[in-house]
Formats: structure tokens, C-alpha cells, sequence
């Protein structure tokens, strides 16, 4: 032993040196080193689980503004669709009401004027009646008694109408 | 002329406390540890530093390399293992760095001039591979009693048959074995180690160490390895409750 060098003291010493670096390490190294490694991987791991969850969620949020765009998209097009449609309607009931109106005042217009030509021909013809009475008075009345200048004169008159209807038509 | 010295040359002594130069230089080998676990332990943060990384890949790799050994146990068998390894890789490579076995001054002895390095691996030294041998011995019964309580026993001392006795024995004088092999595979690798640098530099002082301390510095570090590995696999062994 004492050839190899061995000392009790020696490796005693050593001993305990050694025991003091295991101690030393455990407390100050190795414990919290792991820790932070483990806790590391813990964060990281949630981490990743996070950002997966995130993802899908963004998918999920594409998926359905996609779908509420679509959906908007129809409506938007359906609701132009159904304006023009009625935009069609209420055009062709204009015109046609438009096209109704001036018949309608075309045809008034037309009766108003008739009904004046009328009226215009009965006072012409009650004038002129009036005026042949008096004609007839004047230049029949020293002739014939009154009777008899009456039945001349309405055989005349009628004569004389059938012949401006005539006329007229 | 060449110097060689199987033991730890004394430098110093106090108080009839003998320091030999491993000694001193397993004080350094503790100071410089001890630095780096307080530098590291300062700046722990969650979000890590380059030296933080280093340090984190070290320890957490070493965990790594037992866990495949011990396997769920490795948390109660680290603090042993991982020191070990950490301090004889140490404790070799710094034994390779210049001034190792050179940087001396001469003693008179024995009415000789002798000269006397002050530094000195420290596993270039028995006492400090015996130191740890008996630790890793002493810690292998330990966690067998612990683990297996006095079933323990009944691998060094079973009577149901001859040959349970015998193998009994020869378990016995195994664990003894375990520490002579430990203590003296350790220091019989690094001491040879210096000595073969020592002779190289002696014969050919220039290029010619070069490939053998790359080589030394693979030893010191398979040498860790198989201290620290074979405790491992000595204490998972020594748990096992089949026989």
C-alpha cells in the first residue's frame, strides 16, 4: 500500500471532496438544469398545442367567412334579380297606362269634337229654322193663312234637312 | 533525466496534513466545476443563454445516456453517476494540459535534489481513484438495501443449495473485486497515459505527442465513461430483485 501510495488521510480527503462535488452538482446543476429542461419541454409542448388549436381555428374562420361571403354573394344577386324583375314589371305597366291615358284622351278628344260638331249643327239648324220661319212669315204670310204656311214651311224644312244630312254625311 | 513517480509527489504539508500535488490538483479540477455550476445557476433563464445551452446539453445529454442504463431509477442514481463522469473527464483532460508533470521545482530528499510537479492528475493517483471506487461501491449496496431491503442479502449468503453458497461467495469477493478493478483500471489507464506523453516529449519533444494526446484525450473520456457506466450498470444490477 505504501509502495502504490495510499494514504488513509489521502483518501479520506478525496472522499470527501468528491462528496462535496456531488452535492455542489446535485443542488446547483443537475436539479436545476432538468427542471428548466422539463419545464422548457412543457411550454414548448404547449406551445405547439396552441398553435395547432389556432390553426384550426383559423381554418374553421376562413371556412365560414368563405361561407358568409358565398351566402352574401347569392343574396345580393338575388335581391338585383328580383328589383329588375320588378323594375320590368312596373316598366311595362307604365307604358302601358302611359299608352292607355292618350288613348283614352285621344278618344275624348274625339267625342268632345263630335259633340260640338253636334251641338254646333242643332243651334245652326234652330237658327236657321228660326231664320226660315221668319223668312217664310215674312214672304209666305201675306199668302197663305197660318196653317197652311205652317205645313209648307215643315214640309220645306224637312226637305231641306234630309238634304243637309246628306250633305253633312 | 525523464521523471516518473508511481505516487503523488508532497508540495506542501499543513499541519502534518500531507497536500500532494493530485490533491491540489483535484482542489483546481472542484474550483473549476464549482465556478461553472455558480455561473450557470446565476443566469438560468427559461429562455436560454449559448453558455446556458452548453451547460443544458451536457447535463441533459448525460441524463439522457443513463436513462437508457437505469431507465426510470436514473433520477435517484444521477447525482452519483453524473458527477462521476463529469469529474474524472475533468479531472483527465485537465491532467493533459501543458505544464502538467512539468512545472516542478526540486526537492532535496534523502540527501537526493528531486524534482517535483506541481501539478499531477488527480486519477494519476490511487488514492483518488480508490476514493471513488469506494464511493461507487459503497453507493451500490446502499441503494440494494434500500431498494431490495434485507432480500438483499441473500445473493451473498443463500443456503437453499451448494451452489447458491458457492456463487454466494463468489459475489462477495465480486463486490470487493468491483473496487480493486474500478480503482486501479482508472488510475492504471491515466497514469499510463502521462507516462507514455512523458516519454514521447522526452524522446521527441516537438510533433511527435501530438496524435497521442489526442488519443489521451479519448481515454480520458472512455474511461469516464466506462467508470460511470459500469456504476450504472452495477447499481441497476444490484436493484434487480431476480436472482
Amino acid at each position: 500500500m505504501e509502495k502504490l501510495g495510499i494514504e488513509p488521510i489521502l483518501l479520506l480527503t478525496q472522499v470527501i471532496n468528491f462528496s462535496i462535488l456531488v452535492i455542489v452538482l446535485t443542488k446547483f446543476l443537475y436539479k436545476p438544469i432538468l427542471k428548466m429542461l422539463d419545464e422548457r419541454k412543457r411550454k414548448i409542448e404547449e406551445g405547439l398545442a396552441l398553435s395547432r388549436e389556432m390553426a384550426t381555428k383559423k381554418e374553421e374562420l376562413d371556412r365560414d367567412r368563405e361561407k358568409v361571403l358565398d351566402r352574401a354573394k347569392n343574396e345580393g344577386a338575388k335581391i338585383i334579380e328580383e328589383y329588375k324583375a320588378q323594375a320590368k314589371k312596373m316598366e311595362a305597366e307604365i307604358i302601358a297606362s302611359a299608352n292607355e291615358e292618350a288613348k283614352r284622351l285621344k278618344e275624348k278628344a274625339k267625342t268632345d269634337q263630335e259633340e260640338e260638331k253636334k251641338k254646333m249643327w242643332s243651334d245652326l239648324r234652330k237658327q236657321l229654322f228660326i231664320l226660315a220661319l221668319e223668312m217664310s212669315r215674312k214672304v209666305v204670310g201675306e199668302v197663305l193663312n197660318d196653317k197652311a204656311q205652317r205645313l209648307i214651311l215643315e214640309r220645306k224644312l224637312k226637305l231641306l234637312e234630309s238634304e243637309k244630312r246628306e250633305n253633312v254625311n | 533525466m525523464l521523471h516518473i513517480s508511481l505516487t503523488a509527489e508532497k508540495i506542501a504539508e499543513i499541519g502534518g496534513f500531507p497536500i500532494t500535488n493530485s490533491l491540489f490538483t483535484t482542489w483546481l479540477v472542484m474550483g473549476v466545476l464549482i465556478t461553472l455550476v455558480f455561473l450557470t445557476r446565476s443566469r438560468l433563464a427559461l429562455v436560454p443563454s449559448r453558455f446556458q445551452v452548453v451547460m443544458e446539453g451536457l447535463v441533459g445529454g448525460l441524463y439522457n445516456l443513463f436513462e437508457s442504463v437505469t431507465g426510470e431509477r436514473t433520477k435517484l442514481y444521477f447525482p452519483l453517476v453524473g458527477t462521476l463522469f463529469i469529474f474524472i473527464i475533468f479531472t483527465n483532460w485537465i491532467g493533459l494540459l501543458p505544464g502538467f508533470g512539468t512545472i516542478g521545482f526540486k526537492m532535496v530528499q534523502g540527501g537526493k535534489e528531486i524534482f517535483t510537479p506541481i501539478f499531477r492528475s488527480g486519477n494519476a493517483d490511487l488514492n483518488t481513484t480508490f476514493a471513488l471506487a469506494l464511493i461507487s461501491v459503497l453507493t451500490i449496496q446502499f441503494f440494494g438495501i434500500k431498494t431490495l431491503g434485507l432480500t438483499y442479502f441473500k445473493r451473498f449468503l443463500n443456503l437453499k443449495s451448494p451452489v447458491y453458497f458457492f456463487v454466494g461467495i463468489l459475489d462477495i469477493v465480486s463486490e470487493f473485486s468491483k473496487i480493486i478493478s474500478f480503482a486501479f483500471r482508472l488510475f492504471g489507464n491515466i497514469f499510463a497515459g502521462e507516462v507514455l506523453l512523458a516519454v514521447i516529449a522526452f524522446l521527441m519533444p516537438v510533433i511527435a505527442p501530438i496524435p497521442f494526446l489526442g488519443l489521451e484525450v479519448f481515454v480520458g473520456f472512455i474511461q469516464a465513461l466506462v467508470f460511470s457506466m459500469l456504476t450504472a450498470a452495477f447499481l441497476s444490477a444490484a436493484t434487480a430483485s431476480g436472482h
